[in-house]
């Protein structure tokens, strides 16, 4: 994942639905028309006519007692007995995961956590929705129900909104357990607690053993360099109860560092390159992945952040950018060092430039990377050589821009970064607000899951109908729908399926076109076609690649964005409602539940 | 003419295979009227086609050919539901509920106010006598229980037009009786009951017009005393008779160009019987019940025309 929160393109997305939810039901009409007139079927129009009308007149409080009784259906067979086996995990999922004492570590609770409410819930909703109307059928029960003035599309909206309820139950209880599980078994550490305490009198020089690693039985704390060492915290507490409120402070501070919710303000990144002209990117040194671009250390290669939206008000007097950059070496240099960068920041009206000091690179250490720049800031100017302070936003700061300009300093080593490798760090917001996103983001995936499945199982039985809602959700998944997207988008050389299909046969070159013939013509129109397939395959199946970002997001100490994430969420979800909606509805309306 | 409810002309249902292919014709051209406040009964022995003509009424099954009309409205018209109550062959409920909550669940899908629902399954569930297990789960049913709460569940919306499917199907005489009781009530209230069965006996006590089908086509359809009737003999019931009065009869009937088929005394029938010996069971506990031989005694006299 490149954590680059584009904003969702919501007005794009919904064009894209209304193209490709047209030409399927432009499609599906021709086909019935065209069967009705094969097969002798009179009448078309007013079935249509009562088909629409009661697709629309659907009752709140049929679609309710649906809804509860596919609900209570689900509790009395025992479904949620999936908390059992939520709880056996978590009872020893303890022994595996809480070796590690380091941020990773908790990475791995969270993405424990997150995972297995995902790998739980989904299969229920999965099974759940796929075998209940055909269930219904197949016992009859439904014809008690039909033969009653309950609408067919109040049987589809019933059971869609009754599973969904089912599983909305599981995702929220394994939520706030799991939330409680990780609060209390991942592993803080705190690193280098060196604290003053008032004692009476006397100020105390306090500091725990580090790394202090929480929960412990025993503590080492030194008063004035003198080891004691306390049984438990609550021996703590009546032995040093100064001390003590150190160590809950500590405790806090470290379970805010490790189970972070990072609020991250992301810029716009340009380049300048060696001769300091502005271009869109950087150097590449050879990396497949271009997705970071490189300036080369000591040159006039610099990378340049325009930031918007810096107000005191939200951020507070001292502004934190955080960084994650990638080095790449064309010599040892000093290999126990670290390369270094420096800042500048720029008033991007008046051009006046405050360079910060030099920070060394942290690779990998998400976290790390820390620069906190005070609101007063004292610099060297080189031009006048003279030592000067800037005040940050009366300043630098101008209508909320601020321009942030990296170099890199060490001669023939490279920096390699992208968009979101620099940001400014808003407040952290509560470990929880992006846990509970990330929670609900899966409850949306839940949902589309239950809307296919119910959908399938209008025209399918069940065990066809789980294989089918299993492909989607296959399908849906990053690895095939990047498959797809490259299928269908311009980057793929050799031609179509059936062009490079014949290009292998023949053991022609994939990269040169075929010789121009009435065969190649051919070739090239049914490629046509089946590109045009596996686009509409394509925009058909769920992209379930967004609801696992907010996952990611979270493991891996961000809050999880609404404009990038949690809307491409919703817009997913709800825009499968309707097409779930009208094709469950329609199949099973044209369907006789009583067929021999 | 009374009102006509359920109208069907030139019915026919074909049973296809997944390619469309002609497997079975389960119903051929059924016309078929039946009038407002009647019970209709629909007779014929296994796959005749009686349960596929209640299904193509209640628009489960789609017809082939030809036309319905109930309640003068399409049988896939959802609308037409709201006057119809219909009991299934087997008790398709849902095993999960209990007789409330299946009760509460069939009334909310008529959008019957809580209150209303709450004195509908009140009154039904002590109609059907179910009020000692109303709060155990359908699954836990006996075969004759869950026909009374299939019944009750019918009868929620308090329909005009009650179809059932084997009505007496799984009852004990008992039940069956009442359940005979229960339809010939809905008569009386004005209601119009189709039924379906095999069992000729209990469809002979309550309906008023019947069809009897055969391998899917209309063989006899109209009144069961007309249809029932013969009317080349006469049936006198009187007090037992001596020889000697027999004999002044026979030639009574000799002069009249007559002649004495059957002398008999008259039986009830097996029904009756349980029923009378469970009725006196209950009111005379402890007692032996009284056998046909020692009551007084009627005799069946049969002649027909020479």
């Amino acid at each position: 994942m490149d954590f680059d929160p584009t904003p969702y393109p919501l007005v794009d997305s919904i064009l894209m639905w209304l193209i490709v939810g047209g030409a399927i039901a432009l499609m599906v009409t021709l086909i019935t028309v065209v069967v009705a007139m094969l097969t002798g079927v009179r009448g078309l129009a007013p079935r249509a006519k009562r088909g629409l009308s009661d697709f629309l007149l659907v009752s709140p409080r049929r679609v309710w007692a649906l809804t509860m009784l596919t609900f209570r259906e689900s509790v009395r067979r025992k479904v949620l007995l999936v908390f059992v086996l939520f709880a056996m995990l978590f009872m020893f999922a303890g022994w595996f995961l809480s070796g590690e004492v380091s941020q990773q570590g908790a990475k791995i609770h969270i993405s424990f956590v997150l995972t297995a409410i995902s790998w739980i819930v989904l299969p229920v909703a999965l099974l759940l929705s796929c075998w209940g109307l055909p269930e219904d059928i197949r016992l009859r029960s439904l014809h008690t129900v039909v033969t009653k003035p309950a609408r067919r599309s109040e049987i589809v909206l019933g059971r869609m909104f009754g599973f969904a309820m089912v599983g909305s139950v599981i995702v929220a209880v394994m939520s706030v357990v799991g939330y409680v599980w990780m609060q209390r078994q991942s592993p803080y550490l705190v690193s280098g607690v060196d604290e003053f305490v008032q004692d009476g009198e006397s100020v105390k020089r306090v500091q725990f053993a580090n790394p202090l690693v929480i929960p412990q039985d025993k503590l080492e704390v030194k008063v004035d360099g003198k080891a004691n060492l306390v049984e438990s915290a609550q021996d703590l507490k009546s032995k040093l109860p100064d001390v003590y409120r150190l160590y809950v402070d500590a405790l806090n501070q470290a379970q805010e560092d490790v189970l972070a919710c990072r609020v991250p303000v992301h810029g716009a990144l340009i380049f300048l390159d060696s001769e300091g002209k502005k271009t869109s990117k950087g150097l590449n040194t050879g990396d497949i992945w271009e997705f970071r671009s490189y300036i080369a250390g000591n040159s006039k290669q610099a990378a340049i952040w325009d930031f918007d939206g810096i107000n005191q008000e939200q951020l507070g007097d001292t502004l934190r950018l955080e960084a994650r950059f990638e080095t790449f070496r064309t010599h040892k240099g000093k290999i126990d060092e670290k390369l270094r960068a420096n800042f500048i920041l720029v008033n991007p009206d008046s051009g006046l430039r405050v360079p910060l000091d030099s920070f060394a690179v942290n690779e990998y250490h998400d976290g790390d990377n820390v620069t906190e720049v005070k609101r007063k800031i004292q610099y060297f100017d080189e031009t006048t050589a003279e030592e000067k302070s800037a005040d940050l936003y009366d300043e630098l700061v101008v209508d909320g821009k601020l321009r942030v300009e990296v170099r890199c300093l060490d001669s023939g080593q490279f920096l390699g970064m992208a968009r979101p490798d620099l940001f400014v760090r808003a407040p952290d917001r509560k470990f929880a607000s992006g846990f509970f996103k990330a929670c609900f983001c899966i409850w949306l995936s839940m949902l589309v899951v239950v809307m296919l499945g119910v959908t399938g199982s209008c025209f399918l039985k069940g065990p066809v109908a789980t294989l089918l809602t299993l492909v989607f959700l296959i399908l849906g998944q990053g690895l095939a729908m990047n498959f797809l997207e490259k299928v269908t988008g311009d980057k793929w050389k050799g031609g179509g399926i059936l062009e490079s299909s014949v290009k292998i046969v023949k053991q022609h070159s994939l990269t040169a076109p075929l010789e121009e013939s009435q065969t190649t013509t051919v070739i090239k129109k049914i490629d046509q076609v089946g590109s045009k397939g596996l686009f509409l395959l394509r925009w058909v199946l769920p992209d379930f690649r967004h609801y696992s970002e907010a996952s990611t997001w979270v493991e891996n100490g961000f809050d999880v964005q609404f404009m990038s994430t949690i809307l491409a969420c919703i817009a997913t979800t709800l825009g499968y409602f309707l097409p779930c909606f009208s094709i469950g509805y329609f199949s099973l309306l044209i369907r006789e539940l009583e067929s021999k | 003419m009374a009102e006509t409810v359920i109208e069907t002309r030139n019915l026919t249902k074909i049973y296809r295979d997944f390619w469309g292919r002609k497997k079975v014709r389960a119903l051929n051209s059924l016309s078929l009227d039946v009038h407002k406040g009647e019970v209709f009964g629909l007779l014929g022995p296994n796959g005749s086609g009686k349960t596929t003509t209640l299904k193509l009424l209640l628009g489960l099954l789609f017809p082939s050919e030809g036309s319905i009309s109930i309640l003068g409205r399409s049988a896939s018209d959802v609308e037409k539901n709201e006057r119809i109550g219909y009991l299934p062959e087997e008790s398709y409920l849902y095993r999960f509920l209990n007789a409330n909550e299946t009760l509460d669940f069939y009334g909310r899908l008529f959008n019957i106010s809580a209150a209303e629902r709450r004195d509908r399954a009140e009154e039904l569930i002590k109609m059907v006598g179910l009020q000692d297990a109303r709060r155990r789960q359908l699954k836990e049913y006996s075969k004759g229980m869950t026909r009374r709460i299939g019944l009750a569940q019918a009868l929620i919306n308090n329909p005009d037009l009650v179809m059932l499917d084997e009505p007496t199907s799984g009852l004990d005489p008992i039940g069956t009786r009442e359940m005979k009781d229960l339809i010939l009530k809905l008569k009386d209230q004005g209601k119009t009951v189709v039924m379906c069965s095999h069992l000729l006996a209990d469809v002979q006590d309550v309906c008023d017009r019947i069809a009897i089908l055969y391998s899917g086509e209309l063989k006899v359809e109209g009144r069961v005393d007309d249809l029932l009737k013969s009317r080349e003999q006469t049936q006198l019931l009187t007090s037992t008779l001596d020889e000697s009065a027999l004999d002044e009869i026979k030639q009574v009937l000799r002069k009249h160009n007559a002649e004495l088929l059957q002398v008999d005394q008259p039986t009830t029938n097996l029904e009756e019987l349980f029923l009378r010996i469970v009725h006196e069971s209950e009111t005379r506990p402890g007692h032996r019940v009284t056998t046909p031989e020692t009551e007084p005694q009627k005799a069946v006299v049969e002649a027909g025309s020479k």
